[in-house]
């Protein structure tokens, strides 16, 4: 079966092992990428593409040497691989025209101020996540120890995989 | 006053007419204030002012009464009006008590037929009158010419005035600003300075702590482990990448997050984990204990780091305000890149800083300086591209060179860069003053140095490069 990974984006090399620490907690269900800029990113993404693999959601800086971390959503964007990814930038000094270049160009999902708590990072991450994997039409029940059971349990009462009677 | 002093064909003119019966004595007084012609009646006799002074007066087309001449005695007053017969030009008015010989025109008439001596006097003043008022127009358009040239001059003097007034006034407000941020920029990062200190303390003591509780309670895998997290350097993500797909083969049975925390490890606690990999909770505690190192050191160099940059901020705030001080100009410049770091990390940085000795100088200005060539080469340079500072010791000079790629500097307008208002950012929402390069100039011109903008011969764009004499 296909990987659904997780990807982190940062240049500052202390942010992105915190970044990484905290996020680990998914690892054993949804795999884990790090990446210290846009370009290295994009390789990584083509690596997942290419082995089949998605990606369910990114985590990105905005302010980065070389592309930005809104030129590499807005890239996403357009990737059909990818346009579904959840998408939201992890940053301290995104200026407001960036912001809404990436609301209304890379569809952002969500915009995390730094410094970030873990249990805020850890929750956003599993709503993303649980959007993901039932917008994708998977089997929920896999991924079920990392996703919000609330919101998967609410959806398959609607999608009527769950019938109460 | 009148130039036509006291005639003395008056004196004869006024006998004669007394010698005449028939006409008898014209003499006439005018108190002062009084009107003796008045603008606009018609006027049939001559007046011959014998004493006292009168002034013609003329209101101009704003309503304003102009003194436009005086008339001492000799003076003819109603002399057009009398001999055009039309009405009176101007008004006259007694200045002080003025006695004038009234000729009205039957006599003039009959003087003029029957006493030719009268003819010869009264033409006599005529001239007279006539050419003094000659003189005085002629005057009085030299005046006016002279007094249109000194206008235009000092209107000329006023535009330039005003617009360094201008430019005072923008250099002042651009001053205040900057001692506004400066204080601003001190001051929050005094307000830093205490909790990171605190921060950093603490993060110390919990260091030393952890350490004396592992080395006193546990083994000696475990005080090398925690003393290798502490040492554990960043590892690139690429790197990092590499070596869980090489575990990965190696250990096909272990999860991704272990693989990932095994990843982490020095080659020293790779080497010590190895036998206990069989045995998770060993394993898990040991881990544990890395990773409890690697959060110190991260701690550790995260609260050092924003002891640099608040130090940095604190120096360039504190320089604003300062007055001249024997610093070192390359130690400006670092705290003006720490301060601008958060844009300058979008851009190909090369720093090639040679350490200058250390001359008096306003640090704050000279760090202006530095911020407004940066900032200028930023806008100019698109994100990614190169931005060099330099800086170098020669003789006796320091040099500082700051080059982009950017577009460049037209060789036309090399020189007019400095110039005050100069500036290209008017377009696309974006605006300066056009004043950084100019205060850029006056204030190493200060400091006794120069500025000069080339064209970058390493990276095509503008060069900027500032010598400084270090006195």
């Amino acid at each position: 079966m296909s990987e659904i990974y997780i990807m982190c984006v940062d240049d500052e090399p202390d942010v992105l092992e915190a970044v990484e620490r905290d996020l680990s907690s998914f690892e054993d269900v949804f795999p884990l990428e790090a990446a210290s800029s846009a370009e290295e990113a994009r390789s990584v993404l083509q690596q997942i593409e290419s082995k089949g693999d998605e990606l369910a959601v990114i985590f990105c800086d905005h302010v980065m040497p070389g592309e930005t971390g809104v030129e590499l959503l807005e890239w996403m964007e357009q990737t059909d691989t990818f346009k579904n990814t959840r998408k939201a930038l992890l940053t301290g000094q995104a200026g407001l025209d960036a912001t809404i270049q990436a609301v209304n160009r890379a569809s952002l999902d969500f915009y995390i101020q730094k410094p970030w708590t873990k249990d805020s990072l850890l929750s956003i991450a599993r709503d993303l996540l649980t959007q993901y994997v039932l917008e994708s039409g998977r089997n929920p029940l896999p991924y079920m120890t990392m996703l919000n059971a609330e919101e998967v349990a609410k959806a398959m009462h609607e999608g009527g995989l769950i019938s109460d009677e | 006053m009148s130039d036509l002093q006291s005639d003395p064909r008056i004196e004869i003119i006024g006998k004669l007419l007394e010698e005449l019966p028939e006409i008898g004595r014209a003499k006439l007084v005018f108190k002062a204030g009084e009107t003796i012609v008045e603008e606009g009646q018609s006027n049939d006799r001559l007046l011959i002012l014998s004493e006292g002074e009168a002034q013609l007066c003329k209101r101009d087309q704003d309503g304003f009464l102009v003194e436009a001449d005086a008339f001492g005695p000799g003076s003819i007053l109603g002399l057009t009006s009398f001999w055009t017969r039309q009405h009176v030009f101007a008004t006259v008015v007694s200045v002080a008590e003025s006695k004038c010989i009234a000729i009205t025109r039957p006599v003039f008439d009959k003087l003029v037929r029957d006493h030719p001596e009268f003819r010869e006097l009264i033409q006599g003043l005529f001239v007279n009158n006539l050419s003094r008022r000659y003189h005085h127009l002629v005057r009085l358009l030299v005046d006016m010419s002279r007094l249109e040239r000194q206008l235009k001059e000092e209107r000329n003097q006023l535009r330039d005035t005003l617009q360094q007034l201008e430019q005072t006034t923008n250099r002042l407000i651009n001053q205040e600003k900057l001692a506004t941020m400066g204080q601003l920029l001190a001051g929050i990062a005094h307000e830093i300075n205490n909790p990171v200190g605190a921060l950093l303390r603490s993060v110390e003591t919990a260091e030393e702590t952890l350490l004396q509780l592992i080395d006193s309670n546990m083994g000696e895998t475990e005080r090398i482990m925690i003393r290798e997290g502490l040492a554990c350097p960043f590892w690139s993500s690429e790197d990092k990448r590499e070596r869980i797909a090489q575990l990965s083969g190696e250990l096909p049975d272990a999860p991704r997050s272990l693989l990932r925390q095994l990843a982490q490890l020095t080659d020293k606690a790779m080497a010590l984990l190895m036998p206990f990999l069989k045995d998770q909770s060993d394993c898990d505690r040991l881990l544990a204990i890395f990773d409890l190192g690697v959060c110190f050191r991260g701690a550790g160099i995260a609260a050092n780091r924003i002891e640099g940059i608040v130090s940095g901020l604190k120096n360039y705030g504190r320089s604003v305000s300062t007055n001249w001080v024997d610093a070192s100009i390359v130690d400006g410049i670092r705290d003006t890149l720490t301060v601008l770091n958060n844009r300058l990390k979008r851009y190909d940085l090369i720093l090639d800083l040679k350490e200058t000795p250390a001359m008096s100088c306003n640090l704050g200005e000279m760090n202006q300086v530095w911020t407004n060539l940066l900032v200028n080469a930023m806008d100019a340079t698109s994100e990614g591209d190169s931005i060099r500072i330099s800086s170098s010791v020669q003789k006796e000079s320091i040099f500082v060179r700051i080059e982009d790629a950017g577009p460049g500097i037209d060789e036309a307008r090399l020189k007019t860069v400095f110039q005050p208002n100069y500036t290209t950012k008017n377009q696309s929402g974006s605006f300066g003053l056009g004043l950084g390069l100019s205060i850029s100039r006056d204030i190493i011109k200060k400091h006794g140095g120069t500025i000069r903008a080339d064209r970058s011969a390493d990276l095509g764009g503008a060069c900027f490069e500032v010598e400084l004499p270090i006195h």
